[in-house]
């Protein structure tokens, strides 16, 4: 008789838990279809959003739901005003073409907007032509993956990010593929956060732009052809893994520009073609590790006011110049590094050459003195001048050397 | 006869290209910033963004240019010898064309709405008027260039 109570009791409870969580779907043709589909829905259901166009926007989320695109219905704001506002935690956007933002001076239109929440999950949509992609505010424990967010802003000046956190904890934004926006992805106070495996291209300013973000890591991501590369600023405890900097090239262009930052890794980086490798100022503590600068105009620029910073097991291959620096103290260790310039011998065949190696070339001395003196690069008067500073050194800083250059290039991936 | 005729107006000519060099290389006006180009000389960022652009114009006529009105700031305070007698210009926050204010001579509004590129938040205006409506709809105050 118990039995059969608890059985009834539970098929009771299956059949009201069953309720609670509805389907409803959502064709194009009515004005607010999204909306009004929205205000009607109960916490924990599930939007299907059928194939077609919705001329929707200011589209205001305000309970747990579960928003799924059928084959990519698009929602186009018309250049007007912002598309989906997120201000309830734990909500799943995906498979949705969100395009055509507005665009203004005082505010910031997003396609996707959350604010204040957590737990939200912005999975595989594609973005168009947005002002900002995907603006993340005061928002915590939030998942922003497989989205492919482009934009065509070339000279447009008001142009946004392509992911934008700003005051957020705890992000993980992986897979995703951001291109033609301002800058690819911008992290400004937000911490505890990971960016894994994205590509950012062809941004205008830079493909990850971190100000004031500590205790994040970014691994597996490939930076290629934006306006100036990547840049770190005034943060600690970032860690920067296996990612790829290819061709950010121009007059003010860096694959990675450090400004003030303490504490930090660089770790089995490639950086190819790049106009500058690593930029450094005001930098103190950062191991650089097993990285590999190819082809680049400069490996690395150390600024004076750089110290305890570590270059370790890289390679520097066809740069070039390998180092350059504006101080002749120098505070920064370089150790067992493969330079391909080096040219000095093993005798004892311990694999690690005899005599130390000077990174700092003369001619890079003086060009990071007088940039213009950079048109003359390669003529005989600088091979002339090159030549007697290795016999009488009197330019290049002294204590920026590496003493124990390994013979054999690191076998890093 | 006809070739020396020749060869003199080429000569004034020549000249006159030449004294036409001299004067603008002794401009002292803001020079139009390369956006998405050209670096901040103080933060190292590449300036972007058109609302918050400087440009400091030293009493030699070196010209440094800032991506955020705060930059210029620090700068000018940091390198006191460059910014002796220098002139200050500042991107007018609603200008269309990117026309540049003298700094001295403008209102500043300051609000984080502004969401300028280094969190300085100076909007600059050419007068009062201009500024107005913004000061009223986000209920701030007029500043000047030397009380920033």
């Amino acid at each position: 008789m118990i039995r059969v109570a608890v059985l009834i009791l539970t098929m009771c409870l299956l059949a009201s838990v069953h309720t609670t969580a509805h389907v409803t779907r959502i064709y194009p043709g009515q004005a607010k279809a999204i909306q009004g589909a929205i205000n009607h829905a109960r916490a924990g259901d599930t939007l299907v959003i059928e194939k077609g166009i919705y001329n929707e926007t200011d589209i205001l989320v305000n309970k747990k739901l579960v928003i799924i695109g059928n084959n990519y219905p698009i929602i186009d704001g018309g250049g007007k005003k912002q598309l989906i506002v997120v201000v309830h935690d734990s909500v799943y956007i995906s498979g949705l073409q969100l395009q055509n933002t507005g665009r203004s001076s005082m505010t910031d239109m997003a396609a996707v907007r959350l604010q204040n929440v957590s737990g939200a999950v912005v999975h595989n949509n594609r973005l168009l032509n947005n002002t900002y992609g995907i603006y993340l505010q005061n928002s915590h424990y939030c998942n922003i993956s497989h989205n492919r967010i482009s934009a065509s802003a070339k000279d447009e000046l008001n142009s946004g990010n392509g992911i934008h956190a700003w005051k957020s904890t705890h992000l993980m934004i992986h897979n995703n593929n951001v291109s033609g926006h301002r800058d690819g992805i911008y992290f400004e106070f937000v911490t505890e956060s990971r960016i894994i495996k994205n590509v950012s291209t062809k941004n205008i300013r830079y493909g990850l732009h971190f100000m004031f973000s500590h205790r994040d890591v970014y691994a597996n991501n490939l930076f290629v052809d934006n306006g100036s590369g990547v840049a770190v600023m005034y943060s600690k405890f970032v860690e920067m893994y296996n990612n790829t900097f290819r061709h950010n090239w121009g007059d003010a262009a860096y694959a990675i520009l450090l400004k003030e930052i303490t504490d930090s890794k660089i770790k089995q980086n490639l950086f190819v073609k790049n106009t500058v490798g690593i930029y450094m100022e005001g930098s103190s503590r950062i191991e650089v590790m097993q990285n590999e600068f190819k082809e680049n105009g400069w490996g690395i620029r150390v600024q004076a006011s750089c110290d305890n910073n570590v270059f370790e097991h890289n390679n520097f291959l066809s740069n070039s110049f390998d180092v350059a620096t504006n101080g002749t103290m120098m505070l920064n260790t370089f150790n067992e590094n493969y330079w391909d310039k080096y040219d000095g011998y093993d005798l004892d065949k311990n694999k690690i050459g005899d005599v130390p190696y000077y990174p700092v070339s003369m001619y890079a001395v003086v060009t990071e003195r007088i940039p213009n003196a950079m048109i003359l690069y390669r003529s005989f008067l600088t091979d002339i001048m090159t030549q007697v500073e290795k016999l009488m050194p009197s330019v290049i800083p002294d204590n920026l050397r590496d003493d124990r250059p390994v013979m054999k290039s690191w076998k890093l991936r | 006869m006809e070739e020396i005729q020749n060869k003199f107006r080429k000569i004034v000519n020549l000249l006159s290209y030449c004294s036409l060099l001299l004067f603008v290389s002794c401009q002292s006006s803001p020079e139009k910033i390369d956006y998405g180009k050209e670096a901040c000389a103080s933060c190292k960022m590449t300036i972007v963004d058109g609302r918050f652009a400087a440009e400091m114009i030293t009493a030699k006529g070196r010209i440094y240019k800032f991506d955020d009105i705060v930059c210029m700031k620090q700068y000018a305070t940091a390198n006191a010898d460059a910014a002796k007698d220098a002139q200050f210009w500042v991107a007018g926050y609603i200008a269309a064309d990117g026309a540049f204010i003298d700094a001295t001579k403008g209102v500043f509004l300051k609000s984080n709405a502004f969401a300028s590129p280094m969190n300085g938040n100076y909007a600059a205006f050419d007068n009062e008027v201009s500024a107005q409506h913004l000061k009223d709809s986000l209920n701030l105050e007029y500043l000047q260039w030397n009380s920033l």
